[in-house]
C-alpha cells in the first residue's frame, strides 16, 4: 500500500461521501448506466430515500461488489438507517479487510454511534496502512515538522482531526488539547478567542468563525468565553453532547459567579440538565431533523425521532419534533400529547415550555398558555421571542397592562441587539393612543442569541 | 559651365524642400500613430482607429502603422479593413508577427488559403523562438535564486535545471505556435492529408502511444485530441472535453466537428451521449460561417474583457448579419442588456435567440434570469423548466427557481430546491447558508460537527 491512494481517498472522504461527488460545471448530462449510478444521480439531485433503495437494489445485485456495499452503507449511514449501515459495512469489510476509504468509513461509523474506542482501533488500523516511514515521522518527528507532514499526507490530518473530536466527546479535553498541541493544530502563545471574536464580529463565514472557536477551546483551556460560545453554537445545532461539554467547561473555567451561575442554569433548561444523551440518540435526532426539515420526509423522521426518543427517553428534543410534525398535519391534540411528554421527559426544557405555550395560544387557552410562556421567560429571562408570545397571551385575556410591561420590556431589548420589531412597536403606538383594540398583538420571533435560536 | 553651379543649387534645394515635406509628414504619421496607442492605452478603441487611419494615409508605406491599423479594426469587429492593412503591413515589413496577424484575421474570414500561405511565413526562425526561450529562462533563475540563497547546492539542484527546463518548454511552445495555428485551420477546413503531412514535418505524429493520453508531447491538448481524431478515432474519447471547452471559447465550428466525430465514432455509449448531449444543447444547430463565429468572439470580447458595449452591439449585429441564424450573438445582446441592468430589452433578444434556437441552453438559462427580474415569474418558471428538461442537473437553475418559489410563497417547495441545488453544487454558498440558517447545518455528512467539514 502506498501513501498515494491512501492521500487521494482520504481528500475523498474530506470532500464528501462517495455519493454526493460533484463536479463544479454548470451544465451537466443526466447520468445513466447502472443502479448504482442511478443511485448517486438521486442522491445528488436530493432524492436520498430513492437512492438508497437503488442502492440496496445494486448492492443486492452484486453481492461481493465492495463499491457497491459501501455506496449503500453510506446512504444507510447518512439516512439514519444505522443497522443496516452496520451490516453492511461488515459484509464489505469482510470482502476487503485492507481497503483504506473503507476502515476510514466504519472508524466514522463507529463515531456516530459513539462506539469511541472501537473509532479509534480503526484509525490505528488506518495509520498502520501507511509506509513505514510516514508512520515514523507522524509518531516521532518534532511538532514543527509535522505541520508539513500533515499537508503532505492529507489522510494523516484526517486521523489526527477524528481524533481530537473523538476524545473531546469522550470528556478527555486535556488529552485533545495534548493531541492538538503535538501536531500543531494549535501553538502555544497564540490568541485563538480573540481572532475566534473577531470573526464572530466581521461577520465572517459561519462555518470559518466556529472553526476559529474551536482552536479557541483546544488552543487556550482559560479561555472561558469562546468555550462557552462554541458550547452554546453546538447545542444550537444540535450536537448537544459535545455541547454540553464545553458549557461545562467554560462554566467551570469562568471566575466569574454570575457566569457560573448563568452556565448551570443553560446547562438545566437548554440541555437537559443531568440527562446525558448517548451519541447514538443524538445523531438519530440530528439525521430525522434534517429529514423533516430538507427532505419533508415525514415517514423516515417519524421512524428516526421515535428511535431516538426510544434509546433516550429523557431527551427533549425529539418529543418537541414529534409535536411539531404532528402540528404540522393538522392534528393538534397529538402535537400537545407530545409536548407534554416532553415535559415529563425533562421539566425544566425552556423550549418545551415555549412551544407548548405558543400552541396552546394557537389553540386559544390562554390561561393555560399564559402558565406555560411565563414559565418560558422565567427560564430565560433575555427571550424576547418568548416575552412578546406572553405579552399576546396577557393581551388576549384583557390583561393589559401586563402586556404593555412585557411588549414594551422585549421591544427594548431587541433594539438593543439592533433587532427592530416595528409591527410591535405601531401596535404599542397605538395601544397607547386608542387603547386596546380588536386584533391581537403581532408577537415575532428574531433569533438573536447564539444558543438560544433553535434545536 | 556658367549656369551648371545654378542649376546644382536649385536640384538642392528641391531635394531639400521634398526632403522636409517627406520629414513633415512622417512627423504628422508618427504624431497620429502616438495619439492612436494613447487612444488604446485609455481603452477608446474608435478615436484610436480613427488616429491609426490618419497615420496610414500620411505615411502608407509605414508597416508598424498599417500593423497598428490592423489591431485596431479588428479589434472593433472591422475585419475587411483590418485585412487590408495587416496585407499592407506584410508587404512592408514583414515580421513574424505581421504574418500571424494577418493568418489569423485570414482564418477568422475563412480565407483559409490566404490564412495558411500567411502562418507559414509566421513560423519564425529558430533563433527567434530560442531568445524567447533564454530570456524566460533567465527571469525564472532571477526569480529563484533569491528564494534559495545563500545554498549554492539548491542553486546548482533546484534553481539552474528548474529554469533550463522552463526555458526549453517555452522555446517549444513558441516554435511550435504559429504551426499548430496552421494545423487547426487545416483540420476545421477539413483539409486532413495536409494537415498529416504538417504534423509530420513538425516531428509530431507518434508510431506508438496515445495522443489523448498526457505526455510529453510537443504540442498542445487541442492539437494532440485533433491528431488522434484524425489517426486513431478509436482512442480519441478526450475530444467530448475538448468539445465543450472549444464551445466555452466560442469555437462553435471546430466544437462541432469534434463533438460530432465522437457523437458518430466513439465506442463508448457515455461518451456518444455526452457529445450528443453538449451538440444539440451547448453548440448552435447547424454549421456556422467562420466569419460569423469570429464576429460573435469579438463582440464577446469588447462586451467582457473591455466592457465596450456600443461596440460590443454594433458587432453581434454585424455577427447576426452574417448568420441570422447563429442564436449566440442574439444571447450575448441580451446578457449585455442584462448587464445594463435593462432586462426588458435583454428578453427581446434572448426571445430571438431561442427563437432561432429553441434549444439553446444558455439563452434559455438566461431568459429566465431577465424575466425574473421583471417580476414575470410564470414566465421564469417557464424557462427555468425548459433548463431543467435540457439538464436536470443545473444547480444553478435549481437555486433560481427556490429563490423564485420563496419569492412567491411556495415555502417548502422552494426550499426543497435550494437543496437540490446545494446537492448538486454544494459551492452554491449563499443558498447553502440560507438553508442552515432555517434547519441548522445539515449533520448527516459526518458524525462530528468539524469532519462535515
Amino acid at each position: 500500500m502506498t501513501i498515494g491512494p491512501v492521500r487521494d481517498i482520504a481528500l475523498a472522504i474530506a470532500l464528501a461521501l462517495c455519493v454526493a461527488a460533484v463536479a463544479a460545471a454548470q451544465e451537466r448530462k443526466t447520468p445513466a448506466g447502472s443502479d448504482l449510478d442511478r443511485a448517486q444521480a438521486a442522491f445528488q439531485a436530493g432524492r436520498y430515500t430513492e437512492a438508497l433503495g437503488l442502492a440496496r437494489r445494486a448492492a443486492d445485485a452484486s453481492p461481493t461488489s465492495v463499491r457497491a456495499l459501501t455506496v449503500r452503507a453510506g446512504m444507510a449511514e447518512f439516512m439514519g438507517e444505522f443497522e443496516e449501515a452496520r451490516a453492511v459495512y461488515e459484509r464489505a469489510a469482510a470482502l476487503a479487510p485492507d481497503d483504506v476509504e473503507l476502515i476510514y468509513r466504519t472508524a466514522s461509523f463507529a463515531v456516530r454511534v459513539g462506539e469511541y474506542d472501537r473509532a479509534l482501533a480503526q484509525l490505528d488500523r488506518l495509520l498502520a496502512l501507511h509506509p513505514a516511514h510516514v508512520r515514523w515521522l507522524f509518531q516521532w518527528a518534532p511538532t514543527y515538522l509535522q505541520p508539513g507532514l500533515l499537508r503532505d499526507h492529507p489522510s494523516l490530518e484526517q486521523i489526527v482531526q477524528i481524533k481530537l473530536d473523538i476524545l473531546t466527546e469522550k470528556g478527555d479535553l486535556a488529552q485533545a488539547r495534548q493531541l492538538a498541541r503535538s501536531y500543531a493544530i494549535v501553538k502555544s502563545g497564540e490568541n485563538y478567542c480573540g481572532e475566534a471574536q473577531a470573526k464572530s464580529r466581521e461577520g465572517a463565514e459561519r462555518e470559518e468563525t466556529f472553526k476559529a472557536f474551536r482552536l479557541a477551546t483546544l488552543g487556550q483551556p482559560d479561555a472561558a468565553d469562546c468555550i462557552w460560545w462554541y458550547g452554546q453554537w453546538l447545542s444550537d445545532e444540535g450536537y448537544v453532547r459535545l455541547g454540553r461539554l464545553m458549557v461545562i467547561e467554560g462554566t467551570r473555567m469562568t471566575p466569574s459567579a454570575g457566569n457560573k451561575e448563568s452556565g448551570a442554569r443553560y446547562l438545566r433548561v437548554r440541555l437537559g440538565g443531568s440527562r446525558e444523551v448517548p451519541k447514538r440518540a443524538e445523531q438519530l435526532f440530528l439525521i430525522a431533523r434534517q429529514r423533516y426539515l430538507r427532505d419533508g420526509d415525514i415517514d423516515g423522521a417519524v421512524r428516526l425521532f421515535d428511535e431516538s426518543i426510544h434509546l433516550s427517553p429523557t431527551f427533549a428534543r425529539p418529543y418537541n419534533y414529534r409535536a411539531t410534525i404532528a402540528a404540522d398535519l393538522g392534528d393538534r391534540d397529538a402535537a400537545l400529547a407530545w409536548l407534554q411528554r416532553a415535559l415529563q421527559a425533562d421539566p425544566d426544557s425552556w423550549r418545551t415550555h415555549r412551544n407548548l405555550g405558543k400552541l396552546l395560544s394557537e389553540l386559544e387557552r390562554y390561561p393555560e398558555a399564559e402558565m406555560h410562556l411565563r414559565r418560558t421567560v422565567q427560564l430565560f429571562g433575555d427571550d424576547a421571542g418568548g416575552r412578546l408570545a406572553l405579552a399576546r397571551v396577557l393581551y388576549a385575556q384583557g390583561k393589559y397592562d401586563d402586556f404593555a410591561k412585557e411588549a414594551r420590556a422585549a421591544v427594548a431589548f431587541l433594539a438593543n441587539w439592533k433587532a427592530p420589531v416595528p409591527e410591535v412597536r405601531d401596535f404599542l403606538a397605538k395601544f397607547d393612543r386608542w387603547g386596546p383594540g380588536a386584533g391581537l398583538p403581532p408577537a415575532p420571533d428574531p433569533r438573536i442569541i447564539i444558543g438560544w435560536n433553535y434545536d | 559651365m556658367g549656369c551648371a553651379r545654378p542649376r546644382a543649387r536649385v536640384l538642392g534645394a528641391l531635394g531639400l524642400l521634398a526632403l522636409l515635406a517627406g520629414c513633415g509628414t512622417s512627423r504628422e504619421a508618427r504624431a497620429a500613430l502616438d495619439a492612436g496607442r494613447r487612444a488604446t492605452a485609455q481603452g477608446a478603441l474608435l478615436e484610436a482607429l480613427e488616429h491609426y487611419r490618419t497615420a496610414t494615409r500620411l505615411a502608407p508605406d509605414s508597416g508598424t502603422a498599417q500593423l497598428a491599423l490592423g489591431e485596431a479594426a479588428e479589434t472593433l469587429g472591422e475585419f475587411d479593413e483590418a485585412l487590408s492593412a495587416y496585407q499592407a503591413a506584410a508587404r512592408r515589413t514583414a515580421s513574424t508577427t505581421t504574418w500571424l496577424r494577418l493568418g489569423e484575421m485570414a482564418d477568422r474570414m475563412g480565407q483559409v488559403d490566404l490564412a495558411l500561405q500567411s502562418l507559414e511565413q509566421a513560423y519564425g526562425p529558430w533563433r527567434e523562438h530560442a531568445t524567447l526561450g533564454l530570456k524566460v529562462g533567465v527571469v525564472m533563475l532571477a526569480a529563484c535564486v533569491p528564494k534559495h540563497w545563500p545554498s549554492v547546492s539548491e542553486l546548482w539542484t533546484v534553481c539552474l535545471p528548474s529554469s533550463a527546463r522552463i526555458g526549453r518548454a517555452w522555446f517549444r511552445t513558441s516554435r511550435e505556435m504559429a504551426p499548430q495555428y496552421a494545423f487547426r485551420v487545416m483540420v476545421e477546413a477539413g483539409r486532413r492529408e495536409q494537415a498529416i503531412a504538417l504534423a509530420r514535418s513538425r516531428g509530431w505524429l507518434r508510431e506508438h502511444g496515445d495522443y489523448c493520453a498526457p505526455s510529453d508531447f510537443p504540442v498542445s491538448g487541442e492539437t494532440a485530441g485533433l491528431l488522434a481524431m484524425i489517426l486513431q478515432p478509436d482512442r480519441a474519447d478526450c475530444l467530448a472535453l475538448l468539445g465543450e471547452r472549444l464551445a466555452d471559447d466560442g469555437l462553435a465550428r471546430l466544437g462541432r466537428l469534434v463533438l460530432l466525430d465522437r457523437s458518430q465514432r466513439s465506442g463508448s455509449p457515455e461518451i456518444k451521449a455526452q457529445a450528443e448531449w453538449t451538440l444539440r444543447y451547448r453548440l448552435p444547430d447547424h454549421e456556422v460561417p467562420k466569419l460569423a463565429e469570429s464576429l460573435n468572439v469579438t463582440g464577446y470580447r469588447l462586451q467582457s474583457r473591455g466592457n465596450k458595449s456600443a461596440e460590443a452591439l454594433t458587432v453581434y449585429t454585424k455577427a447576426i448579419a452574417a448568420d441570422p441564424a447563429f442564436s449566440w450573438p442574439y444571447n450575448n445582446m441580451g446578457r449585455l442588456y442584462m448587464s445594463q441592468k435593462d432586462d426588458a430589452q435583454a428578453l427581446i433578444w434572448l426571445t430571438k435567440a431561442l427563437e432561432v434556437n429553441p434549444n439553446h441552453l444558455r439563452a434559455q438559462f438566461n431568459l429566465g434570469v431577465a424575466s425574473a427580474r421583471l417580476g414575470r415569474h410564470d414566465e421564469a418558471f417557464a424557462a427555468y423548466t425548459r433548463v431543467l428538461t435540457m439538464n436536470p442537473t443545473d444547480a444553478n437553475a435549481h437555486a433560481n427557481v427556490g429563490w423564485l418559489l420563496l419569492k412567491v410563497g411556495r415555502q417548502t417547495e422552494g426550499l426543497r430546491e435550494l437543496q437540490v441545488a446545494v446537492n448538486l453544487e454544494p459551492s452554491l454558498d449563499q443558498e447553502r447558508r440560507f438553508l442552515d440558517a432555517q434547519f441548522g447545518r445539515d449533520a448527516r455528512q459526518a458524525p462530528t460537527p468539524f469532519s462535515v467539514r
